[in-house]
Formats: C-alpha cells, structure tokens, sequence
C-alpha cells in the first residue's frame, strides 16, 4: 500500500472540474439566486458574492460548498431593524421565491436552498448568508457585516449573539494561501475535507478545518511527502485543539475566533479523532482507504490507459461463429 | 487517419484507402451485409492501435440486416500475419450495414462482448468497424469495448 | 466447647463497657447464650442484650452473622428487625478476640446512632411479615405501581395470571402476576404496566382488593395479625360486598380467593399484601349492629402470602444499560449466536422495544453458542427468541419482522430508488439498527441509506476480532477491515455438513466476551455523550487472555 500513491488519487478523483456538469448546474443556480436578491431588494443590497469553498479554491467534488452572501444596507430593514429582521426577512423571500423547486431551510448563519433532484439525479444546494454592514453605506470601504446566528452553534448563543466579519477578507485570505502552496495548504485543506464526508454531520465547519490547517503550517516546518505532510497537520490538530488557550482567529475580524464554534468536548472528539486516524494507519496502512476515500465515481483503473490483453500473449483465433446485425 | 477515444487516451491509426477498399469490398454483396476479420497491431506502450489488414471469411450467411461468418479455413491466415515484422493479429472485426447508419445493433454490441469473452481470443478491447451506407452517401463508425462499455472513436 | 465457652464469657468481661448480666451457657445445638448489658458514656443507663452465639463465630452461617444481639423492647428504633434483633452492620475478622471488639464495637455504634440519637433510616422498609403457606402451598403475587390513585377503602376485583410454579423452600410455590383492577361492577379501573405480551397472553383469574390507604399495622412495623385487626380499616360496603361475592360464588367453594390489601408507603408508592381466603369459609360474621346486620371479621389469624413490586424501576434496579439505549426502538437483523446473544443482552438490560429479524431455522447444533435452548428443537429461530425474551423481562415488547422484507426491498433491483425509499420508510421507525446477519449484500445496501442509527457487528474467524460499524459508509468501511486489514482466515472454518453451511469457529465463551466488551463500549460512548466511531475489538492468546479495542 502506497500511502501517497493513494492520497494523489484521492485529490485526483475528488477534483472539482470532474463533476464539470453539476459544478455548471451551481453556478447557474448561484446566478439565479444573486439575480433574484438583487431584484428583490433593490438598492438596500450591495453585490451578493461566493464566498464557499469553490470560491477559495479548496473545494472537493463531494461537497461543493456554494455559499452566497448577501450584504445588506444598514437601514435596508428600516431604521430601527434586527440582524433578525434582516434573516427573517431573507428568509421570507427566499422561501416564497424557491419553495416549489427546493427545500428553503434556516440554518446556524445562513439560508439553505436544497433544490430538489433533477432528471440527472443531482442536487443542488446554495447557502445564502444575509450579512449587514455595521454603518450606513459604510461597506464598500471597510467590508464589514454583521452576521445573525439563528441557531446555537460552539459558544455563539441563538438570536443573542452577532458575529462580525469582512468575508472578502477570509475568501482572499485562503484563497491566497491555497492558491500559492498548492501542493500543501490546498492538498491537506482537501484531504481534511474528504475525510470530514465520511462523518455524519461532523460539527467542525469547512472554515475551520481552512484556518487550521494554514495554522498548522505556519507553526511547524511541515515537508516532506504528502501523507508525511498530512500527518503532521493532524498532530497538529491532535495536539492543539484541546489546548484552553488555542485560537483560531478569523482573517475577516481578529477578535473572533473560529475555535469557538467548537465546544469543549467537541474539541476534544476532533483531537480523539485524529489520533485515531494516526494511531490505526500506523496499525495497518490499508485503514488509509477508508479515512480518505477516494471518490469511487472517478477512478481510473490502470487498464483503462491502455489496450488490453489477457496476459497470454496477443495471438487469437477469433470465436467460430459470430453474428452481426 | 488518426481517430481518438474522448475520455480515454487511446488511438487508432488506420489509412483512408484501406477504409476505402473495405467500403468497395462490402457494397459488392448489395444488399446483403458483408464484413471480414480486422488485422493490425499495438504500439510498444499499447496507446496506439494500427489497423492494417483484412482476412475474408470462407463461409458466412448474409441478409439486408444480417451477417453471420465463420472461422472456418482462415486459420492459418492469422498465424500467417503472426509470423510478420511486426507482428500482427486479430483485433477485431468489420461489416456493413447497408442503407444504414455506421451505429451497432443490439447484435453488434452482444457479438463483440461475447469476442472478448472467448477464450481463444487474447486482446481485452476488440474493436468493431462498421460501414453504413446509401446510394450516394458513406459513413464509417469505429468502436471499442472496454469493460462493459463501447466507446465510439473520433476524428 | 467448654473452652470455648469460658474463653467467649472472658474476652466479653473485658470489654468496657460491657457487664454480664446472665452468665453464657452452652445448649444441645452447641450455640452459646447469654445476656450482656452495654453502656456508652452519652447514657445515664446500660440498655441489656441477650446474645447469641453460632459455632461458625467469628465466621458467618451462610451470609449472616453468626452473632446476635437481641432486645424486644428496641422494636420501635431504627435497624431492629422483627424478632428484636439488632443489625449492627459489622466486618469481617477471623480471630475471635477480634472478631469480638469488632462486634461489640458495631453494638455501641447502633446504640449511639439509633437509640441515642434516634436516627431514622432514610430508605424505607416493609412491614415485617412472615409470609405463610395456604393448604400447604405458598402464593406470590407480582404488581407493578399502577397510573391511578385509590381511594381510601376503595375495592374491588383484580384480574391475575399464572406464571410458572416452583419449590420455596420445602414447599409448594404458585406464582401469579396482577393483570389489573377492576371496580365492583367489573370495569377495568387501571392496568399494571406489563408488556403486551404479559397483558395479552396468560390466561385470567379474579381476586379481591382492598386499598386502606394507611398500613395494617401494630408496633408500627408489624403487620397484623389477626382479621379482627383489619375491622377498624375497612367499611360496611366491604363487608356487603365479600358477603355478595360469596354468596354468589357458592360453586367454587374451596377454592382459594386472593384478597390484595394495599396501603401508601413513601415516594406516593402503593404497596400491595395479600392475604389468602376461602371460597365458602370467608373470616366474617354476620353481626346485628343498631337494628341493622353487618359484617365483622372474625378472631383468627391472617395467611399472608408473599408479593413483590416488579415495576420498571425495581426490577432493572440493580443495573440496566443507559436511558438512550433503553428507551429507543431497537431492530436486530440476523439471530444467530451474535444476534442472540445482542438481543438477549439488551432485554436484560432494560430495553422495551426490540423487533428482530431472520429467516433461519434453529438446529440442535445453534444452542451452544447461541441464547437458544435444546428443548425448543428444531423451530424458527424468531418464534423461540421472542419467547425466550418475553418471559425474562415482563416489560418487553418483542416484534417479529416479516422475513421475506429484506430480501424483497434489498436485493431484487438494489439500485431502484423507491425501493431504497421503501426500505427508508420502514426502518425510519427504529431509533438503532443492529445489524448482526454478516450479509454483505445487505451492509451493501444500507451504505447510503439514511438509517437513525445504524450498528453492524460481526466477528472474524475463530473469534479473533468484533469488527463494529457505527458510522455512515459502512460498508465500505467494514469490507477493508475484512479484505485488507485483518487477517480472517477462512480455510480453517466449520463446515459441518458439506460447503453450504459454512460458519466461523468459535464458542459462546468466544463470542459472548466479545459481544458484551462491544456493547459494554458502546454503552459508555453514549453515557458520557461522545460520538460513537466505528470499532474493532482484537484479541491476543499468547499470555493468557487480553482483549484491546481500537477506535477508528
């Protein structure tokens, strides 16, 4: 068993531009979306933009994390309007706008729109995030907005809490880094994500898995082959995580702080789970296969490459009687 | 003439007059099906497919939409192209479709699936030549099988 | 003996405190008796003890003391049981002199803590009552606490059923389980809370209730005695309706006729007693009160039998796994020797709703490793588990899925959506699946199924290793733990009758060590709320036993 081997096809076969028909059905329903806010809320609404995973270039084929935001004008829900206002508001509309082709969903910050199955058999989902910017016309300099949390989520409380940040700032911030280091920042930040799939409802965001993943190559000298590579981030995050005084701070707004949206204990279950993932590939490399799948849909098999024989030479006689139509 | 799989890097070099006199071989039995064995050879790294030759069949059965042919009295013909710098070998088979399209029937795709099944056959990707024809048109398909699939070659 | 006797009356003259009152002297049991008088220094008195001593002192008769302190008149302090004996809950020592200090030690304390500072148990304690044979065979009844509140001298009739007999003691035993109450006109006031089965199966038998709301007691912790003793606890009506009773039940008379005497005790429980009648021979009298005949009951002693309070919470007291596993819908595909022994495990340990699953016939040769029984013979191995489970714990419901459901909504067209969606549809009802079949075909199919919770569980050859799935993709998971990681070794397998059956080598030792390592985990995962990951339990023979698991 060839760990790297194994790990280069795991990228290779989770590559986005693979799924170039369901990445192409995104975008268009991503426009669709951006069209209709726009539409809807006029000039109380700056440019809506991508801020997910495709857009920081670190997406897998799995999961295509098509995040929206939607940047909204200080008096956009009148004067004296809530951040809830605002994501009641959204969500209104969204839900009237797409409730005959999807599920319209509240979720911890954003608005999911899961449109249902198409002929093809694919699903389509984009996040809307409703953010507002903290003073009147204020956002185009400082980028700034203020998020709601609709649900508890980590340590952010429900309804109470509201979360401040430039997201240009995190999509650029990533973005860079994964573009620039391709072969390590954007491999691990992919490989961690593959892994994140195999778990149901894993509670650590994409995000964080992103910034973590930078922090673990900032702290350490991280080389060497890739799985040594991955290896060394995942003791990393083994190691840290737990730590009370770990912060993870978010490039759109230093005194948040990603780790956060973590509890204790679910900290401590990310640790447990990469010293797992550490301990049982030590046990038997072949452990490998089943942490970092690759996408079955994609592989290409050695044969495939080349005209084939059965291993017996390539001398036949043909079979006696065939027939043509 | 150089033909491509779409998704797969793998080709197929055959010359235009070879097609040619297949194509003339093959509307000398209208309106009657014809065809014939497919002779040729891999490159070195097995990405390429020449087709060079034919081996008519002694005895076959023919319709307007059937071709039957047997093996019978061409063996020694392959052992033949066999002994040939370089080697060549079966790689697969042709026939027409006369007033047709150059596109397998569901016989086609079972005779060249069972092809690869035969245990005396020793490639895993035989290829099938079809030329369908009209009185003033010609097209000419070539496919592979690989796995359980049939790719279709393109210019 | 007579050593022994001066050594016992020595070692006691020394202890402070402590003055013998009655010299000890040694009987034809050769038990030792006396009577000792102890004083602690927070009291103007010593408080006198006769005491009793076994040949087995300083070590115990069975599980008890084989010393007794014992005084009458402490009936009413804490720790005193019926015959006046004192619990001085006390330790082990195997030295007689020793053994001595210690005990005499455990009296002051009782005497400080109970009769001194009159301390009061905080755990409530039964009546004291010596349960008695009717005719010469003993009865028991088994309630649980009931969803209604009685009212002070309300009554009644009880529905009971039969469960099996037995030998107590040197005696006859007939075990009954309370069904329900009904009201005077035979309308079901309240059931207990049985499982279905319990409610639907047995056979019925009437009896008589009565609830006094306070205790029948004297001395405040004896039951009375005496049938004369209950007149002041009950009305006139009851005593018109025992009258009717019996006077409409003339044709079985003889026969016996439970009477259920309940009463409050703490926590706003119901405690029920039951006394033992005769169809035609009823302890009343018929007596003419201001004009008016009435009922009394009548100077002779009362036969109690014997009941238990077998709800939930008693019954599961000693131990049960955690409230998440216990109170979730739970399915159990596949009962062989793992399935069984799954299923069997779960039922003991508290759950109430198990389905299982299999189309398989029980053979002589499953019972070995499997939680099967010889006498069954050859039977469906649902029919003989649902039995086996109902009658261990009376509070579980046991379904038996439709055999024919997996293989007709898994394996006839596997990759048609409204199949999968069927196959959804019907496990959506259960909180966990347990997949104990070892059929690939069907871990295949549940891979992407939406499922609450799924378990798989199987075991390599030989019992060398538990390979556990709990999470999403389990199949692929599963299937490179067997073909890639561990080292299953299939040549060496049983193959009792030729290749059709074959099965792993293992026995029930093999497997249920295993089985309750892997379930005994997943118990703990839960209770301290951690996330559950797929597991595999490994084995190693080389020095002894030793089992490790491995968290993926």
């Amino acid at each position: 068993m060839d760990k790297n081997k194994h790990l280069e096809s795991v990228i290779k076969t989770h590559q986005i531009a693979k799924e170039e028909q369901l990445l192409n059905k995104h975008r268009d329903k991503s426009k669709d979306v951006k069209e209709s806010l726009e539409k809807e809320y006029g000039s109380n609404i700056y440019s809506p933009f991508n801020s997910g995973s495709y857009a920081k270039n670190t997406a897998i084929n799995t999961k295509f994390d098509f995040d929206m935001i939607a940047p909204f004008k200080k008096n956009a829900f009148g004067s004296n309007g809530t951040l809830k206002d605002m994501y009641n508001n959204v969500y209104d509309f969204l839900y009237e706008k797409y409730k005959d082709e999807a599920n319209v969903i509240k979720q911890k910050v954003s608005i999911g729109i899961e449109f249902f199955r198409d002929e093809e058999g694919d699903i389509v989902k984009i996040d809307v995030v409703p953010g507002r910017e903290l003073n009147q016309d204020k956002y185009p300099d400082d980028e700034n907005l203020n998020l709601y949390v609709y649900y508890k989520y980590g340590n952010y409380d429900a309804g109470s809490e509201r979360i401040k940040t430039n997201v240009k700032a995190q999509i650029n911030n990533i973005k860079d880094r994964a573009t620039n280091e391709k072969d390590s920042i954007r491999k691990i930040i992919r490989l961690l994500k593959v892994w994140k799939g195999t778990k149901l409802n894993y509670p650590t965001k994409s995000f964080l898995l992103e910034l973590i993943t930078i922090k673990a190559f900032d702290n350490n000298d991280i080389t060497g082959s890739l799985w040594d590579k991955l290896e060394a981030v995942m003791e990393y995050i083994r190691d840290e995580v737990t730590k009370e005084n770990f912060t993870l701070k978010d490039p759109g707004n230093s005194s948040n702080d990603l780790i956060d949206t973590l509890t204790t204990s679910e900290r401590q279950n990310f640790s447990n789970d990469m010293d797992n993932i550490i301990n049982r590939i030590e046990d038997n490399d072949e452990n490998i296969k089943t942490y970092f799948p690759e996408n079955e849909k994609f592989i290409e098999e050695d044969n495939d490459d080349t005209y084939g024989d059965k291993g017996a030479g390539l001398f036949s006689i043909p079979p006696k009687n065939e027939r043509f139509g | 003439m150089k033909l491509r799989l779409k998704d797969i890097a793998l080709e197929l070099q055959v010359e235009e007059r070879f097609i040619n006199e297949l194509a003339r071989i093959g509307k000398a039995h209208y309106p009657n099906e014809y065809g014939g064995f497919l002779i040729g050879y891999y490159s070195d790294d097995k990405k390429i497919l020449t087709i060079t030759d034919t081996i008519l069949p002694k005895k076959y059965n023919a319709t307007p939409s059937l071709f039957m042919r047997d093996n019978i009295g061409v063996k020694q013909h392959f052992k033949n192209f066999y002994k040939e710098k370089p080697k060549k070998y079966y790689v697969g088979e042709w026939h027409t479709h006369p007033n047709n399209k150059a596109i397998p029937s569901i016989t086609d795709i079972k005779a060249i699936n069972s092809i690869r099944n035969d245990k005396d056959v020793a490639i895993l990707n035989p290829v099938l030549l079809i030329i369908g024809y009209t009185d003033n048109h010609t097209e000419i398909g070539f496919y592979v099988l690989i796995k359980d699939k049939i790719y279709k070659y393109e210019n | 003996m007579e050593k022994r006797l001066s050594q016992i009356q020595h070692l006691i003259s020394e202890l402070k405190g402590v003055s013998i009152e009655v010299p000890f002297s040694l009987d034809e049991h050769m038990n030792i008796s006396g009577k000792v008088s102890v004083k602690i220094e927070e009291l103007p008195d010593a408080l006198e003890f006769d005491i009793t001593i076994l040949p087995e002192y300083p070590l115990k008769r069975f599980t008890t003391e084989a010393i007794s302190f014992s005084n009458v008149d402490f009936l009413e302090y804490g720790h005193v049981m019926g015959n006046g004996n004192i619990c001085i809950h006390t330790s082990h020592h195997p030295v007689l002199k020793n053994k001595i200090k210690i005990d005499f030690d455990s009296l002051k304390r009782w005497i400080w803590k109970y009769y001194y500072k009159k301390e009061k148990d905080t755990h409530y304690e039964h009546l004291i009552m010596q349960p008695s044979p009717f005719k010469n065979i003993h009865f028991s009844f088994l309630f649980t606490e009931v969803e209604y509140t009685f009212k002070k001298q309300e009554f009644g009739f009880f529905e009971y059923s039969k469960i099996n007999d037995g030998t107590y003691f040197d005696k006859n035993i007939l075990n009954h389980i309370v069904q329900n109450f009904r009201n005077p006109s035979n309308k079901i006031v309240v059931e207990c809370k049985w499982s279905n089965h319990i409610k639907q199966v047995l056979r019925r038998n009437f009896g008589l209730y009565i609830f006094l709301k306070e205790p029948p007691v004297k001395s405040k912790k004896f039951i009375i005695s005496n049938w004369s003793d209950l007149e002041p606890f009950v009305n006139e009506e009851f005593h018109k309706f025992l009258y009717d009773f019996q006077k409409n039940n003339r044709k079985t008379n003889g026969y016996p006729m439970p009477l259920l005497v309940g009463y409050n005790i703490p926590k706003k429980e119901i405690h029920w007693q039951v006394a033992l009648l005769e169809i035609g021979n009823f302890p009343v009298e018929s007596v003419k009160i201001k004009q008016k005949w009435g009922g009394q009951f009548v100077n002779e002693s009362i036969t109690w039998g014997i009941t238990r309070n077998s709800s939930y919470d008693y019954f599961f007291g000693r131990g049960k796994l955690n409230t998440q596993i216990t109170e979730s819908k739970i399915l159990i595909i596949g009962i062989g020797a793992i399935g069984s022994i799954v299923a069997k495990t779960l039922v003991k340990s508290g759950c109430t709703k198990v389905d299982i699953v299999d189309y398989d016939i029980k053979e002589p040769e499953n019972v070995c490793r499997s939680e099967y029984s010889f006498f069954n013979g050859i039977c469906n191995k649902t029919h003989e588990l649902q039995n086996e489970l109902i009658t261990t714990s009376p509070f579980v419901d046991i379904r038996i899925m439709d055999q024919n459901f997996f293989q007709a909504n898994t394996k006839f067209f596997p990759n048609e959506d409204s199949i999968k969606t069927n196959l959804q549809e019907k496990l959506k009802e259960y909180d966990i699946v347990i997949d104990c079949s070892t059929d690939n075909d069907l871990l295949y199919v549940f891979n992407d199924c939406k499922i609450n919770k799924y378990i798989n569980l199987s075991i390599t050859n030989e019992a060398k290793e538990l390979v556990c799935s709990v999470e999403p993709k389990s199949y692929s998971w599963t299937m490179n733990q067997y073909e890639n990681v561990l080292d299953n070794d299939l040549e060496n397998i049983h193959n009792p009758t030729g290749c059709w059956s074959p099965t792993f080598k293992a026995s029930y030792n093999d497997i249920n060590v295993l089985v309750q390592y892997a379930i005994k985990h997943i118990n703990t995962k839960m209770l301290n709320k951690e996330p559950l990951r797929n597991f595999v339990v490994n084995t190693n023979s080389e020095k002894g036993f030793t089992i490790k698991l491995n968290e993926f």
